[in-house]
């Protein structure tokens, strides 16, 4: 379909309106400014391994557990796989309470959020919020 | 004289009839792929709702647009356009809601913002592949002939859109995309870009497929190239970017893995692209 049934007079030049040049053009742009940016990206990163950080966000009373809301950023290039986060509730030295919570990946230059669930009173213990490992993709 | 009306009255049911259930037909199918993906239920009910009805109310001028280039009558205007896209609209949200219910992936227990939320979802393929079932299965092929020069153009590109549409949410709600943008480093992004635009050109234009375009006299191959093919091209990647988004797949991610994820994307967008304008 789409035969075109305009035949132009003479041998060729069809006007062909300014709009799909201006289309074309802001095409153009787009796709050689993703070409450009991967370049510039690729010999941006040399393979920079993950580097995980940890934020607490806030503490919230659930139902029957404390849910304490966390950032977890990769502010390494590569990915992040099975990132293992794990909390304490530490009263002087001993380990009152403990959970933990997996992240399945956190690329680089990201962040995802969770969560460790406690039943004791987080707001009464010293919490120590870690992450344990990774595996690479 | 009256039994004619008679016969003229039910023979214009039996067309409707069968335009309703072309309509469904064409529903069902294409929202097959999608309908047994679990990551498409689960994005119904935990997708952000802002976006669903984002997603939604952006989908009516979608299907008028659609329905107003497949018009079945000769002197079609935009008020049937406008009434077919809500019919095909209804039908898809029915033939959603009952293979859904029917696969036991809906069931009363569930809330219904689940049920609605799941059921809105798939009616978004559903109610193109209602609209094209009616063209393609039957009654008449999509004219871009029709109207000026100049908006034949922009149909084009529309049409090239609808196929991208169609395979980016297919795909995106897929982990495995993901997963691929993760993995895929800088190098082979700009292969993908190059890649997809050689195939969708290639496509339309140069090997024998049937219903090929013919490229007009007088106008050079880097003209179409530019006008069609990157220009369709750069459509894709910003459907695919859109797609991306309304499904979350986006929200905390770094500029560099979101242009990557738009690239691996974008190269079965520009597949779809290139088949849209080959079929419709």
């Amino acid at each position: 379909m789409g035969k075109s049934k305009k035949r132009s007079d003479t041998k060729g030049n069809k006007k062909i309106p300014a709009i799909e040049w201006i289309t074309a053009a802001i095409g153009l742009g787009i796709v050689l400014f993703f070409i450009i940016f991967l370049l510039f990206e690729a010999k941006e990163s040399a393979d920079k391994p993950p580097d995980i950080k940890i934020k607490v966000i806030k503490i919230i009373r659930g139902g029957a557990y404390y849910n304490i809301l966390i950032n977890v950023s990769n502010i390494g290039q590569q990915t992040a796989e099975g990132v293992i986060v794990e909390g304490n509730l530490l009263n002087g030295e001993k380990v009152i309470e403990s959970s933990e919570t997996m992240f399945d990946y956190i690329p680089g230059q990201s962040k995802k959020e969770g969560g460790l669930m406690f039943r004791n009173d987080p707001e009464k213990y010293l919490l120590v919020v870690k992450a344990l490992g990774f595996e690479k993709p | 004289m009256i039994a004619n009306e008679e016969e003229e009255k039910s023979r214009a049911l039996a067309q409707f009839g069968r335009g309703i259930a072309r309509a469904f037909g064409g529903s069902l199918l294409f929202t097959a792929p999608l309908f047994m993906t679990m990551e498409m239920w689960y994005l119904g009910f935990y997708m952000d709702r802002w976006r669903l009805a984002l997603l939604l109310t952006l989908l009516i001028p979608l299907l008028i647009g659609l329905s107003y280039k497949a018009g079945f009558k000769e002197d079609f205007n935009f008020l049937e356009s406008i009434l077919d896209a809500f019919a095909a609209f209804a039908i898809a949200f029915f033939s959603s809601s009952f293979l859904l219910w029917i696969f036991g992936v809906i069931n009363f227990d569930m809330s219904m913002d689940e049920m609605l939320g799941m059921t809105a979802l798939q009616t978004v393929p559903a109610s193109i592949g209602a609209l094209l079932g009616r063209t393609q299965l039957g009654e008449k092929k999509i004219e871009i002939e029709k109207g000026k020069t100049e908006s034949k153009y922009f149909w084009e590109l529309f049409i090239m859109g609808v196929g991208a549409l169609f395979l980016a949410l297919n795909l995106s709600p897929t982990e495995e995309m993901i997963l691929i943008s993760y993995m895929t480093n800088e190098y082979q992004a700009i292969g993908l870009i190059f890649i997809s635009l050689i195939i969708m050109h290639s496509f339309v234009y140069k090997i024998e497929f049937k219903g090929q375009e013919a490229v007009p006299e007088g106008i050079g191959i880097f003209s179409m190239f530019l006008r069609y093919t990157v220009a369709g091209y750069a459509l894709v990647i910003i459907i695919s970017i859109f797609i991306l988004w309304i499904f979350g797949r986006m929200d905390g991610m770094s500029l560099r893995n979101i242009i990557v994820s738009a690239v691996v994307l974008s190269f079965p967008g520009s597949l779809g692209a290139a088949a849209a304008r080959l079929i419709l």
